[in-house]
């Protein structure tokens, strides 16, 4: 009887996005905690050291996470009314708060007290940044100005009022210590330079701004605003690069990752879009339940916190790598064979003995017939198609010392053949050692000899061509000195963030910051 | 269906009408064979055209419709289609205009079977039971009469106005302000398909039918109250389109379902009861120059008989060609090899693209003799006829010297090379990459998106590091993209690591370049030692010999003189060459001396 014929079930390949690395390396990042916090979340921001907790501003308070345990470590509610963009110092001890109350508020992180506070602005501060010389706040206010204060005398050193609209967005530049970056609700963006106390250039986002960026090389910035993206070159004067729009809703904040290798973008369209900086390109998106106000990623991408307009702030921390314990092999027991037992195989397996096939030149060369064996390696075959070949036999003959005799008693033909080999090839690099040294041979044994019309052509061709081989190594090395500027370039904003912090601050409170006393009962 | 398509030439032959399966009315100009319109109308799938008639349309004009025809008030008719449609409605579509000027409702309920139309008569149009008089003024029926048991298919409106003959299976004429059946032929056993009436002095009037060879000709005079037909044509096949002038009374054309056209010279006075044959049949065949044997004809659709000539339309719906042509001599059979219109079509579809752009206004012909001959005379010298390439090399385009010789622009070069790196084609990225123009080159790294930057960068690295020539060129783009696009590679962290093998390269080089330069100033001396004794060979017998013993330092005078008058001695040659090669190793170890301090 026939076996039963099972019923034939197709396996259709499944359609979906493709599988990236960037899709499985974001999709390590663990199910989110969700917290919820009184008021939207306007800010968060990672501490630049260990153990990198997180500051997030809503409300009138400045909440700092554990990212680890996902629960408030410090509370800093010295505030009457909304606080604003609570960011940290490059060093992790101070943290400068903007709010409502027209004020940047400078705390101490360790002991929650109210350092500094800066009066001036006539509007509620936004965002305000530590300046890269870490002595500095820059802040941006809705009064249409920027301002720049001195940490230890608490004074405002010099103020920017070009923007016809709220500044709501800032940077500061991860490379110098003069400039700043501001959008605003014009729609413009400014570079300002603070040597000069004036506006360096200005781009028009053509969208009120929500968040600019610096690229960690200061070359290279960002701004946000409407649905679209703008990448724009610092180096260039404000010269536009890319539009980046993959969102549908406006675009509130804008992160780095990976290293600075990544891009990461949040909206109102409860998108988190991750780009590939070099390219521009989205290669994964992440989903949040609301829209998105605010988002940082921790360093090494360990956790990625985004703040929501209905007060949840979501954490997702990255899965620790469990690697997968090598199944052990299993072990043959010959506990039971009798003694001198050995688990040989009867079979013997003769190899077969393969002909070892030399070539030509090779065969020459073992009879020592050293010019023949250059005559081999020059037929137009080998020249044409494996020049290493006959660079190999001219730098074996140079070991065995046998150049001059292999090169010499050559006319007409065969010398114009090795002429015409040097010309063709002493350009290439890898060859050039050799071939000078062939060169310089060939001439010493031709040197005094009566050269034929075509000899004495070949000569001035070589000569031509190793007159090019210098322009281009002249031309090289001023190429080298352009990369060396750029890859140094390159090299600042790592060396930078890599900065000991010597300077432990111990700054006392001062005199305004004593006299303002909040009380929050809850 | 083929009784869908129906074609017809206006009044003048200036244009061809012709609504085909597809619901879309097509006019064509016959003077240069150009689809000069064509028109869909609204709903042109569920109730598509039945019958087409050409109507001058200056007779009811009135002007309150001043805005609907504005050439009412020029004295000239303008040339207007009239359309019925399955549903019984007529639509009148004005050239002049190129749009649908009026449609006449509500006047049938049914498919109109076709409409007829005089000068200085009314509009009236029929369909199975019903012939309609509209007013086409005011877009209203006139009046509407029934008229009989008998299916009307074929309406023909007498130049006097008063009277329209009707054509079923019988054919009736009818007094029109009574709406009285007059007079009734017979002798059809189908349906007519076509009236024409023959002027003159005695007025007859002819008739085809529905599978039926023959033409009929009938007498409409007073006197003769015979029934019967008073003469008959023969025919190949089925009449498709019959013609006649108005001012040459001496010919009739027909033209047939097979596509062949008969011309008919016969003076009709009184009964003739035998069948009348054509004077000439023409023919149409497309010569393809494949075999003796087949030959493709080309079908003739239509034809207007204008005075001597006859102006034809062959081809097929799609690919139209006009044709004036005179028959005369006394063939029986004309047969015309004309080519096919459809291997013509891509020249006629320049013709139209250069018809339809207006502003050229600063395009003008070098030479006269390059202007388009007459249109009219097109089909028949077709040797004439200037190819489009003549045409476009006549055109003096006043910029087209300056755009040839110039290098490509940057912005194209630009797009080329993002093409070429996305598909990463070598053929486009060698014909982009080996640019040398440093203007070229910073302009097009400029416009290149910031995508394309890392995979030019490793073709660049890839290509620096091959000859010496791609390496030079190399060399040239990359200092232009690092210049142009600093800050985006220094944003990129993995750039380092693009560019290691450049800098890897250049170290390379660097070490070579102290050996290379003494090789090059060793040969550099044994080129200028050839050259100066080839010169000396060449030279010798200038007048320098004097010198020689004077300067005492030098003796390069000497050698030039040794070399010259005893250059077949070998012992000179030796003592010659030991000196050269004393003196070289000087030069050289100066040059190396020289070298040293430089790289010191």
């Amino acid at each position: 009887m026939a076996a039963f014929k099972k019923t034939n079930v197709k396996i259709f390949t499944k359609t979906g996005p493709n599988i990236t690395p960037d899709t499985i390396y974001w999709k390590k990042l663990g199910v989110p905690a969700l917290v919820k916090e009184f008021g939207s979340i306007d800010y968060i921001d990672f501490s630049p050291v260990e153990p990198h907790y997180f500051a997030v501003t809503c409300s009138v308070r400045v909440q700092i996470y554990n990212p680890i345990t996902k629960v408030v470590q410090k509370n800093l509610s010295h505030f009457r009314e909304t606080a604003y963009g609570g960011s940290f110092r490059s060093d992790g001890s101070l943290i400068c708060v903007g709010g409502e109350e027209c004020q940047v508020k400078l705390f101490d992180v360790s002991s929650k007290s109210l350092l500094r506070v800066f009066k001036g602005h006539s509007s509620a501060v936004h965002r305000c940044f530590f300046t890269l010389d870490k002595t500095h706040i820059a802040s941006f206010s809705d009064d249409k100005s920027i301002c720049l204060w001195d940490i230890p005398s608490e004074s405002k050193v010099t103020s920017f009022s070009e923007h016809l609209d709220y500044v709501r967005a800032g940077a500061i530049s991860p490379v110098s210590t003069d400039i700043i970056l501001s959008g605003g609700y014009d729609n413009i963006v400014r570079m300002y330079d603070t040597r000069i106390n004036a506006s360096v250039f200005n781009m028009d986002h053509g969208a009120p701004v929500e968040s600019v960026l610096f690229l960690p090389t200061g070359g290279v910035f960002l701004s946000a605003g409407g649905t679209e993206i703008r990448v724009w070159d610092a180096f260039t004067g404000g010269r536009l690069l890319a539009k980046l729009c993959q969102h549908h809703r406006t675009v509130t904040c804008l992160c780095l990752g990976s290293g600075n290798k990544r891009l990461l973008s949040a909206s109102l369209d409860r998108h988190v879009k991750i780009y590939d900086i070099s390219s521009y390109q989205v290669v994964h998106t992440l989903d949040y339940p609301n829209a998105v106000l605010s988002l940082d990623v921790s360093t090494r991408d360990e956790t990625v916190v985004a703040g929501m307009v209905d007060g949840l702030v979501s954490i997702s921390r990255r899965e620790e790598e469990t690697r997968p314990t090598k199944q052990e092999r299993k072990k043959v027991s010959y506990r039971y064979a009798p003694d001198g037992f050995q688990a040989t195989s009867v079979d013997t397996v003769v190899c077969e003995e393969k002909m070892d096939l030399i070539s030509k030149h090779d065969v020459c060369l073992r009879k020592f017939q050293y010019s023949k064996a250059v005559d081999c390696v020059l037929m137009s075959y080998i020249t044409n198609k494996k020049p290493a070949v006959t660079v190999g036999v001219f730098q074996e003959l140079i070991r065995r010392k046998g150049l001059r005799a292999a090169l010499a008693g050559r006319e007409g033909k065969s010398l114009s053949a090795v002429l015409r080999f040097l010309i063709k090839y002493i350009g290439d690099y890898r060859f050039t050692r050799t071939l000078i040294d062939v060169a310089n041979m060939l001439l010493d044994i031709y040197d005094g000899v009566d050269h034929s019309m075509e000899i004495s052509v070949l000569l001035q061709r070589l000569a031509q061509r190793l007159r090019e081989e210098e322009q281009l190594t002249e031309e090289l090395l001023a190429l080298q000195g352009a990369l060396q500027l750029l890859l140094s370039g390159a090299s600042v904003g790592e060396s930078n963030n890599a900065d000991s912090m010597t300077d432990v601050t111990n700054i006392q409170p001062s005199q305004s910051a004593q006299s303002t006393f909040v009380v929050n009962i809850t | 269906m083929a009784g869908m398509e129906c074609s017809a030439f206006s009044e003048d032959g200036k244009y061809f009408g012709c609504c085909g399966a597809d619901g879309k009315l097509k006019v064509w100009e016959t003077e240069s064979g150009i689809l000069s319109q064509e028109y869909t109308p609204d709903l042109h799938l569920s109730s598509p055209f039945t019958c087409l008639t050409w109507v001058a349309s200056r007779n009811w004009v009135s002007p309150r419709k001043k805005k609907k025809r504005k050439s009412a008030e020029h004295a000239s008719e303008t040339d207007t289609v009239a359309l019925g449609t399955v549903a019984g409605n007529l639509l009148l579509y004005s050239i002049a205009s190129g749009s649908m000027v009026c449609q006449l409702q509500g006047g049938h309920s049914f498919a109109v079977n076709h409409i007829a139309w005089s000068r200085g008569s009314n509009l009236f149009s029929c369909d199975d039971k019903h012939i309609v008089e509209w007013s086409v003024a005011d877009t209203s029926v006139k009046s509407k009469w029934k008229v009989g048991r008998e299916r009307v298919t074929c309406l023909l409106v007498l130049p006097d106005s008063n009277s329209l003959v009707a054509a079923g299976c019988t054919i009736g004429l009818w007094d029109i302000p009574s709406k009285k059946l007059i007079r009734r032929y017979t002798g059809h056993a189908s349906e007519v398909t076509s009236l024409t009436l023959i002027p003159g002095k005695e007025s007859y009037f002819l008739s085809a039918a529905r599978n039926d060879r023959l033409l009929s000709a009938w007498s409409l005079s007073s006197s003769s109250q015979d029934t019967n037909s008073v003469a008959s044509f023969v025919m190949e096949d089925v009449a498709v389109c019959v013609s006649l002038c108005s001012t040459d009374t001496t010919g009739m054309v027909a033209v047939t379902r097979s596509g062949v056209l008969h011309l008919y010279r016969h003076q009709l006075n009184g009964k003739c009861s035998k069948p009348l044959k054509p004077a000439v049949t023409v023919q149409i065949a497309s010569d393809t120059g494949q075999s003796r044997d087949a030959v493709q004809p080309i079908p003739i659709l239509g034809a207007v008989k204008q005075g001597p000539n006859i102006l034809i339309a062959h081809g097929s719906p799609v690919f139209l060609s006009f044709e004036s042509i005179c028959p005369k001599g006394h063939e029986k059979v004309l047969c015309l090899v004309r080519q096919d219109p459809r291997e013509n079509v891509k020249s006629r579809d320049a013709v139209i693209s250069k018809v339809k752009v207006p502003e050229d206004d600063d395009v003008e012909y070098v030479s006269q003799t390059a202007t388009v001959a007459t249109p009219l005379k097109r089909g028949k010298k077709l040797k004439t006829d200037v190819p489009m390439e003549e045409r476009l090399d006549n055109l003096s385009l006043t910029r087209q010297e300056a755009v040839s010789h110039k290098p490509p622009q940057a912005d194209s070069m630009a797009h080329l090379l993002m093409q070429g790196l996305h598909s990463k084609d070598k053929k486009i990225l060698q014909s982009v990459l080996m640019q040398k123009d440093p203007v070229l080159i910073s302009g097009t790294v400029m416009r290149l998106s910031l995508q394309c930057i890392v995979p030019l960068l490793k073709e660049l690295v890839t290509l620096i590091q091959g000859k010496t020539i791609a390496s030079q060129i190399a060399v040239l783009w990359l200092k232009a993209v690092i210049k142009s696009h600093a800050g985006q590679l220094m944003a990129n962290s993995d750039v380092r690591d693009t560019l290691s093998p450049v800098l890897g390269l250049v170290e390379t080089r660097l070490g070579l370049l102290a050996p290379l330069l003494r090789l090059r100033g060793r040969l550099d001396l044994l080129v200028d030692q050839i050259g100066e004794s080839s010169k000396g060979n060449v030279a010798g017998d200038f007048g320098e010999s004097l010198l020689v013993f004077q300067d005492q330092d030098s003796d390069e005078g000497s050698e030039i003189e040794e070399i010259a008058l005893g250059s077949e001695s070998e012992d000179h040659w030796e003592e010659l060459s030991d000196m050269d090669r004393e003196e070289e190793e000087e030069e050289e170890g100066e040059g190396q001396a020289d070298e040293v301090d430089m790289l010191n």
